[in-house]
């Protein structure tokens, strides 16, 4: 059944226009990805309204060109400038920068283009050949696991990004929250309207992505000083960038896997694959000069970072928990277009699963093939001002979040959340955690009320042996670092006390 | 000027309200059992989550841990992550040039950027998205000190997607709420 659903996968991406679509996303994603400040999530949350018409596989497939080869363009803005596109592409300037300054950018963007590509297509192959292994997992999971499956993204996501687990919680179940505003999903009760018209099909999940994504992010960019580079100069050879790949075959494939594997926990997405392979690279080879232009550490990072786009949508397809900016978008193009995560993925529409890795698959060949060919024109890309990218970026979300429903409340949310989401990212709130309370909030629920209704009691979640499971998960990853924490500064304030009894002594 | 602290207990304050309406209300408006469980068990975990971050330095002992304990399990942020975050320390240090100088208005850009939004999308609602859309691009990019001939150029760029909206998803962007409802 898996190899039948394989091949339809094939047919659907090598059909037209999907394999245009590939194609024109990827390189979509470049050029957006390489402007500074803007990264592939608001690439994909603008464009995001325009793909309704699309044919479901077709507009999945767009976005993850878009999410694809914006990865690769963030490190271009990364190298040339300073100035990544997306966080994930930070740690690529720790040793993509200074290479530039050398007079070795070209050697910086072949490693980039070349790793990339490589481990892309491993990423993409792993999980192919891991997605029947992944089948009977995802469908023994039923309503009351899809619920505590939520409850336990928040939890991972609270503890895998900065702050407190406390704000993650907070900032999930504000989501989820935001989520129940429009009509009730058991009964017709209008929820929270204030008798308006306009609110009660709810405020749309695609108004608080680009709100939380785009607005949030052009208001913290008109803060910061020019980061366009005016002066970038394009030199070094390209050959020596893809013939260093070539040569760390251990450091190129073990990076691919650790960002592979790290993009597949749900909340870790290219930022810590990426600065955690830097670590490791750094670790192993200790006559590195990291930090000064290794061409090992734009290796590491950049085998790390295109890998994670395959790692990060297991959870997101599997569970509806997104790894990162990017797959929590993409997690909103799913059930925008009825594609609901979960069980059916892996069952009716796996073969549109499989369809989704395959492009992914394709599209790191034009990965490879642009970033070698067209290296030296990027560099215009990047010179481009945030003054000029804001004031578009700030229409194009306000034509897009019309565009979903033709209601005001959209445009007002995307302003409302914009502001929000800029204070969150500010004090350490995970976006992340809110736009998957805002996304799965109706999933949630109607998953929480068909556990309640198989039942009749809350007991369903600890009676089930899997949903018991995931309820000690999701307290091990919320308590567990704090009971450490707490154990570990009770032991201390016991040494002290014993060191003052025995000086006293 | 709004401090960290500040803004934080702003923002956390109004989850709190939001939070406490969201629980209140389907008592207040007598919702169904299934309407009012969900909104009411999120807005509970708001308010309570809130409340004690609003309290925290003077919760006791594990409660003040897990408002005030950083428990990042994939801790990245070390050394190069510090460096990586250098550029842009760098680049917020200082506010970008506007006009604000010359007519020695004080108004920072992120407020700027948002009165400037604000007015964008109110007068797109009254008259048409279609024809303020130009103008708000032009008068950013002016403001940030960009030349007429650029202003202009980005100003004709954002009325090419207006149109391309128009086209493709077939919204009258031509046409306002208040003035102008019939369009051209």
């Amino acid at each position: 059944m898996a190899l039948d659903a394989f091949f339809s996968g094939i047919e659907l991406v090598f059909a037209w226009p999907t394999i245009g679509l590939v194609f024109f996303g990827v390189l979509l994603g470049i050029i957006i990805g390489s402007i500074p400040g803007v990264g592939a999530p608001i690439g994909m949350a603008m464009l995001l309204p325009l793909t309704v018409g699309m044919e479901p596989h077709n507009a999945i497939i767009f976005l993850i060109g878009i999410y694809s080869g914006g990865m690769y363009g963030g490190s271009i803005a990364s190298i040339l400038i300073n100035a990544p596109g997306d966080a994930g592409n930070a740690a690529t300037t720790l040793d993509g920068y200074p290479l530039t300054k050398a007079g070795r950018a070209k050697d910086a963007l072949a490693i980039s283009a070349t790793a990339s590509a490589l481990m892309g297509f491993l990423g993409a192959l792993v999980v192919i050949v891991l997605t029947p292994v992944l089948i009977p997992i995802v469908r023994s999971f039923g309503s009351p696991e899809y619920f505590l499956v939520a409850v336990l993204g928040i939890a991972l996501i609270t503890v895998v990004t900065k702050g407190a687990p406390i704000k993650g919680i907070v900032a999930g179940a504000f989501g989820f929250m935001i989520s129940t505003v429009g009509l009730a999903i058991m009964t017709p009760t209008p929820r929270f309207t204030f008798d308006q018209m306009g609110l009660y099909d709810g405020i749309d999940f695609i108004a608080i992505l680009i709100g939380l994504f785009a607005v949030a992010e052009m208001i913290k960019l008109s803060q910061q000083q020019q980061i366009a580079g005016s002066n970038v100069t394009v030199t070094g050879n390209i050959k020596t960038g893809v013939k260093s790949v070539i040569d760390h075959p251990v450091l190129t494939t073990k990076s691919g896997l650790l960002g592979l594997f790290i993009g597949m926990i749900p909340g870790a997405g290219a930022t810590t694959s990426t600065f955690v392979s830097y670590a490791e690279a750094v670790r192993t080879y200790t006559d590195g000069k990291f930090g000064d232009g290794d061409l090992r550490g734009v290796i590491a990072t950049e085998s790390a970072n295109n890998p994670t786009v395959s790692g990060s949508l297991v959870p997101t397809i599997a569970f509806g928990i997104p790894g990162s900016g990017s797959t929590a978008v993409l997690l909103g193009g799913l059930i925008l277009h009825g594609l609901r995560p979960g069980p059916d993925m892996f069952a009716s529409q796996l073969h549109v699963t499989y369809s989704f890795f395959i492009a992914i698959f394709i599209g790191n060949l034009l990965i490879l093939a642009v970033g070698l060919l067209l290296i030296t024109r990027f560099s215009l890309i990047t010179q481009i001002d945030s003054s000029i990218i804001i004031p578009i970026v700030i229409v194009l979300s306000v034509l897009g979040a019309f565009t979903l429903n033709r209601n005001w409340f959209d445009v007002a949310a995307i302003l409302a959340f914009g502001i929000m989401g800029y204070y969150m990212v500010r004090h350490n709130y995970s976006i992340i955690a809110f736009i998957l309370g805002a996304v799965l909030g109706p999933i949630a629920e109607e998953n929480l009320f068909r556990s309640l209704q198989l039942e009749d009691n809350w007991l369903i979640f600890v009676t089930r042996p899997l949903s018991l499971l995931l309820v000690i998960l999701t307290l091990l990853v919320l308590l567990g670092p704090i009971l450490k924490e707490y154990l570990h500064s009770a032991e201390e304030d016991g040494d002290e006390a014993m060191d003052q009894n025995l000086s006293e002594e | 000027m709004i401090g960290n602290t500040d803004s934080e207990d702003m923002l956390v304050f109004m989850m709190l309200m939001v939070g406490s309406i969201f629980l209140l209300i389907p008592w207040v408006e007598n919702y169904a059992t299934e309407a009012a469980l969900f909104p009411q068990l999120m807005g509970g975990i708001v308010v309570v989550g809130s409340a004690l971050i609003l309290l925290g330095d003077r919760l006791p002992g594990p409660l003040e841990m897990l408002v005030n304990t950083d428990v990042n399990i994939t801790d990245s942020s070390g050394e190069y992550d510090k460096e990586a975050n250098a550029s842009e320390e760098i680049r917020n240090a200082s506010e970008k040039q506007t006009l604000a100088d010359e007519f020695g208005v004080s108004i920072s850009s992120k407020a700027f950027t948002i009165l400037l939004t604000s007015a964008f999308i109110l007068s797109g609602y009254v008259v048409g998205l279609l024809f303020v859309a130009p103008l708000f691009v032009v008068l950013y990019t002016l403001w940030f000190k960009q030349s007429l001939r650029i202003a202009l150029l980005v100003g004709v760029i954002s009325l090419l997607f207006v149109f391309l909206f128009m086209e493709l998803a077939n919204i009258p962007f031509d046409q306002g709420e208040i003035l102008n409802r019939g369009g051209i």
